[in-house]
């Protein structure tokens, strides 16, 4: 059990990690949780989440994250759109690569082990 | 393991695997090495290429506050009003990088596109080690 919780907070350390070099990657700054005050400010939003913040008349986004960097991401438009292209790119390669992965189990497969389809 | 070591009447034949497992052991420690040594060149050379500085420990206590740091990894400091980005390494360059935001967010971006080339690499082999299942070796 504490091997599958720990073996999760792996994982979910890896993926904040890759996410947060996608923010940083588009130009979104780093505003580290230095103080007790702004940690606690940390953790009033939501976590591990790029969400639209209002801020003098301005639209900014902001994504907070109190475990990992201990930090919040904030970038305004550009960054924002630029973050969405990024991550669009990584989900089309993720794809492409799965969709690979499949095609070579599919053709390692020996099918004449099951017998004829009833459906063909 | 150790219970096989010390059983009456193998010892013969588990001393060479004995022998044989510190062999295996010190082989696997020196892949780690090589390991660590590749994974460190290759964010270094990320880091020059982003634009970070290289400073070296060139004097005793220079070294000593580098191996206080946590090991290659990107380490923040806010110093006074900046943030500035620091990858200490006292094992292989014994050097620290030192780079501000810009250089941070280059670095990111940097290593965003080679994650990405390294995913485009492996599925353009995937689909290779496809095609010749389905190619030359006829039906199974």
């Amino acid at each position: 059990m504490a091997i599958a919780l720990g073996g999760c907070a792996t994982i979910r350390r890896h993926e904040t990690q890759d996410t947060e070099q996608v923010l940083s990657a588009a130009g979104f700054q780093m505003q580290l949780g230095d103080t007790p005050e702004k940690l606690a400010s940390l953790r009033v939003l939501p976590t591990r989440r790029l969400v639209p913040q209002a801020r003098d008349g301005r639209l900014y986004y902001v994504y907070a994250d109190p475990e990992v960097c201990r930090c919040l991401f904030v970038g305004a438009e550009p960054q924002y759109q630029e973050y969405q292209r990024l991550a669009l790119r990584k989900r089309i390669a993720d794809e492409e690569l799965m969709a690979a992965q499949n095609i070579l189990s599919a053709s390692t497969m020996n099918w004449g082990l099951w017998g004829p389809w009833p459906w063909f | 393991m150790a219970l096989v070591l010390i059983r009456d009447g193998a010892r013969p034949i588990t001393w060479v695997g004995a022998r044989i497992l510190i062999v295996a052991a010190v082989l696997a420690l020196a892949g780690c090495a090589t390991y660590a040594e590749r994974y460190a060149q290759s964010n270094e050379q990320g880091l020059v290429a982003a634009g970070f500085e290289m400073r070296r420990a060139d004097t005793p206590e220079k070294l000593a506050a580098l191996q206080a740091l946590t090991q290659r990894e990107i380490l923040v400091y806010k110093r006074p009003d900046r943030l500035y980005f620091v990858w200490p390494d006292a094992r292989f360059c014994q050097c620290l990088y030192l780079g501000n935001e810009a250089q941070y967010q280059e670095y990111s971006r940097l290593g965003f596109e080679q994650k990405l080339e390294r995913e485009r690499i492996t599925t353009a082999e995937e689909k290779e080690a496809a095609a010749l299942f389905d190619g030359p070796w006829g039906p199974w």
